[in-house]
């Protein structure tokens, strides 16, 4: 895995609560694929509390994707419902829980910061 | 959808065919089998000895489920009417096609049945807009099952055919050889299940099952719980009856679950193109059914909420706090080629969001949603303050960054020529229209209460109230046309007046924005001669520059508008205007058998005797189809409040008494009674209708009963 998807969930886990997760409880695991290999992540979301650990443990939502999938998904290129969609997401479980998780993932990184006409101030 | 055509459908899975059963390929009609915006099945033609066979009647039995009456031959003169053949068809997962085949004669027959099936894959929006293919396709026969593949990259997607009984699958179809004893039958179950492939695995959708891959669900028992959870109606006017029901079951047709949902459903908007969820369309019917069936609402809420903008994203016009307008699953979505993953360009959606959880407390209780969805709500609320005001005049307007794909026009009137001036003048962007700082402000005066009642939150309760407060005070003075006792339409990019007289005054009764003083004005612009057509309210009035009997929203009267207009003018006291827009727009139902459609013309009633169809091929259309509920609401004048439910109600001439029974909410169920003064006993023949009589509502509805049970 690379760092910038580590660092992402090293941040989540330090950072501790986001309001953006809503009320939404429960817990993800993602199944990294990379070079042959599978790295899991488990994240346990509650009431916008977030905690992420190693290993695999089942979940309410599994998710399995390619570690260049989950880079391009934290650094804002892969927008993961199209890529769900896509077929190089899959996923089964509580959906519900990756929507709310989709908050936390960053804009694209050719956005500008304040998009034409957002934000007049 | 044209006459010659059969539709079924289930959530977003529907088959159109013509009236044998059969699927012809077309590259840009809605023809097919569809299911996640992806058309599994382009072709699906039975024969008999190689002929093709003519249609003798078709039932529709459920809105999931057809049966065709068949016999073999195609000639016009004579059909041999020794072998017919029944095709009864129900959709679920696919669907599922019972085919038999009686021989009527007194010798056995022997005979080759076929059927030839092919799938294209279309995305839903390459059929509308006929776009080439970039995948490549498979066909197979694997265990005796006809496979139909489409790959691009890892985009994938099946169609799966099998047969109850021994068949010759080739890669173009399922063939038969049938030998039927005389008097006898012979009968197969075809079935055809529509999969999707993601990372190497079938995404499990089946809706009614978990797990079991079989098309055909129980889905008839499903619809009696269905309409026999809604209030039951009784009342002296037939039509009125067969409406109500009508709507249900149509709204039941509409139900689809996303996957997120755990099985629980929205409204989707309209079949065929629009069989998904959308912002405006699923809030407003899901408004309007709220007395009837709340869950929708539930449902709506939730999933609105949970894809809420949370990032700025121009291709898909996103901002934090933006609920979605549309949610689409097809190929050009999962490439990005569309952006509907989901795309947010609206400008509505995000206030009803607000609107829609106040009311849905009020008809349910149900203070754990608005607990579970206040992150989402105040997101909405900041929204309107942080990202729609575009100009930075205090006024919500839209204007798309994605100048590709997006939509220019993000208010419900969306097409290009809706918001104009008075002399025919098209403003430039942004655009402010007037209904959009109604729901504003409406959103703001509900969140206040959801504050201080849910959130305990009074301090932004009140600075909610303050903002309500002012948007209110210059709306008034900045939209009121003054020589014409009205509120512009809109402002346009300098923040001048577009002064057409238009529909949108109505729905500014509906939130409530109208000043007490102006709201006499806007009553008599809703019934008088230029906006009200007979029928109903025209979208434009007759005389300005635009208006156009049949333009799209330029003068036709829309049924879903005028259900909004009569709910704010019962908001301001105009019971009798309320009842005869009520009344009008239910005749209007009755000469389209209970379903009303999406548009129809806003020629004069007295110059047409009949509501003329405007020419779209969008029915049952969600929010047509909520109609009827909300009208019954606004005849009833069913409030609820603090728990109670008030009903008041103001009957149109020409209904002598309705009643709706077992309304469920937080007061338990409840009864609504209520009676015109007519004298329905002396009536004879043909009742005359009920929007005829000049200022109809004059027999006004008693003070009716109410009684828990």
């Amino acid at each position: 895995m690379t760092e910038s998807s580590r660092a992402f969930f090293d941040r989540l886990n330090d950072q501790g609560f986001d309001p953006r997760l809503g009320r939404a409880r429960g817990t993800l695991r993602f199944d990294v694929r990379d070079n042959g290999q599978v790295e899991q992540w488990c994240i346990s979301l509650d009431r916008g509390a977030v905690q992420v650990s190693r290993g695999g443990r089942h979940a309410d939502c599994e998710v399995r994707l390619d570690r260049s999938v989950l880079d391009g998904i934290v650094d804002g290129t892969v927008n993961p419902t199209a890529a769900l969609l896509r077929g190089v997401i899959g996923a089964t479980g509580n959906f519900d829980l990756l929507l709310h998780l989709q908050r936390l993932f960053p804009a694209r990184p050719d956005e500008p910061a304040t998009a034409a006409g957002a934000h007049h101030e | 959808m044209s006459d010659s055509q059969v539709s079924i459908l289930d959530g977003n899975t529907f088959v159109v065919s013509d009236r044998c059963g059969d699927i012809d390929p077309s590259p840009t009609d809605p023809t097919g089998l569809f299911a996640w915006d992806t058309r599994f099945l382009s072709q699906w033609v039975l024969t008999v000895d190689g002929s093709r066979l003519s249609s003798l009647s078709t039932d529709d039995l459920q809105y999931f489920q057809t049966r065709f009456f068949l016999v073999s031959g195609t000639g016009t003169v004579y059909v041999d009417a020794k072998l017919s053949v029944i095709r009864t068809r129900s959709v679920g997962d696919g669907f599922q096609e019972q085919i038999t085949l009686l021989n009527h004669g007194e010798e056995p027959v022997e005979l080759q049945m076929r059927i030839d099936a092919d799938a294209d894959f279309a995305d839903l929006f390459e059929v509308k807009d006929a776009l080439a293919k970039q995948g490549t396709y498979s066909r197979g026969v694997e265990d005796r099952r006809l496979v139909l593949g489409y790959k691009r990259e890892e985009f994938h997607r099946e169609t799966v055919i099998s047969a109850s009984r021994e068949a010759d699958v080739d890669e173009h179809g399922l063939a038969f050889a049938i030998r039927i004893e005389p008097k006898s039958e012979w009968t197969v179950d075809i079935e055809v299940v529509t999969t999707v492939v993601a990372g190497g695995e079938r995404l499990d959708h089946t809706k009614y099952r978990g797990g079991n891959r079989r098309a055909s669900p129980n889905m008839e028992k499903d619809l009696e719980s269905w309409v026999g959870d809604a209030p039951t109606l009784e009342c002296d006017w037939d039509p009125l009856e067969r409406t109500y029901t009508r709507s249900l079951v149509d709204l039941a047709a509409l139900r689809f679950s996303p996957l997120s949902a755990g099985g629980r459903s929205l409204p989707a908007a309209g079949l065929p193109w629009f069989m998904t969820m959308f912002g405006r369309d699923s809030i407003f019917t899901s408004l309007q059914a709220l007395p009837f069936t709340p869950e929708l609402a539930a449902t709506t809420l939730r999933e609105l909420g949970v894809r809420q903008g949370a990032r700025v994203d121009d291709f898909r016009d996103e901002d934090p706090g933006r609920i979605p307008h549309e949610l689409r699953y097809g190929e050009l979505t999962a490439f990005e080629e569309r952006p509907h993953s989901p795309y947010y360009g609206t400008a509505d959606a995000t206030p009803l969001f607000v609107v829609l959880l106040d009311e849905y407390e009020r008809w349910t209780g149900d203070r754990k949603l608005v607990r579970d969805l206040e992150y989402e709500a105040r997101a909405a609320l900041r929204w309107i303050d942080d990202y729609a005001d575009l100009m930075g005049n205090g006024y919500v307007s839209y204007k798309r960054r994605n100048e590709q794909t997006g939509l220019e026009n993000q208010c419900w009137k969306d097409s290009w020529d809706s918001i104009s001036g008075r002399d025919g003048t098209i403003p430039g962007f942004p655009r402010a229209t007037c209904e959009l700082q109604g729901y504003a402000y409406d959103a703001k005066v509900r969140g206040a209460r959801l504050a201080r009642l849910v959130w305990k939150d009074s301090a932004l309760a009140d600075a909610l109230e303050a903002q309500a407060a002012d948007l209110k005070r210059r709306f008034n003075r900045d939209f009121w046309v003054e020589d014409g006792e009205y509120f512009a339409l809109a402002l346009d990019q300098d923040g001048a007046q577009v002064d057409a007289l238009a529909s949108n005054i109505g729905h500014l009764l509906w939130s409530g924005i109208v000043e007490k003083s102006k709201a006499k004005a806007i009553a008599a612009h809703l019934v008088g001669p230029a906006l009200f057509s007979g029928w109903g309210v025209r979208t434009l009035a007759e005389g300005e520059g635009r208006f156009n009997p049949i333009g799209y929203h330029v003068g036709t009267v829309w049924p879903f508008d005028n259900s909004f207009i009569a709910w704010g003018l019962r908001r301001y006291g105009f019971r009798d205007e309320a009842a005869r827009i009520a009344a009008g727009i239910l005749d209007a139902a009755e000469f389209f058998d209970g379903r009303l459609p999406e548009a129809f013309g806003g020629y004069d009633r007295s110059v047409t005797r009949y509501p003329v169809q405007y020419p779209t091929a969008c029915s049952p259309q969600a929010w047509s189809t909520g109609t009827p509920l909300l009208l019954l609401r606004t005849m009833l004048g069913l409030e609820p409040i603090d728990g109670h439910l008030i009903v008041d109600p103001a009957l149109p001439h020409g209904i002598g008494r309705i009643e709706l029974l077992d309304i469920r909410g937080p007061w338990g169920r409840i009864d609504a009674f209520a009676r015109g003064r007519i004298d329905t006993g002396k009536r004879s023949g043909l009742r005359p209708q009920i929007g005829d009589s000049r200022g109809a509502a004059k027999e006004r509805g008693r003070r009716s009963r109410v009684h828990n049970t």
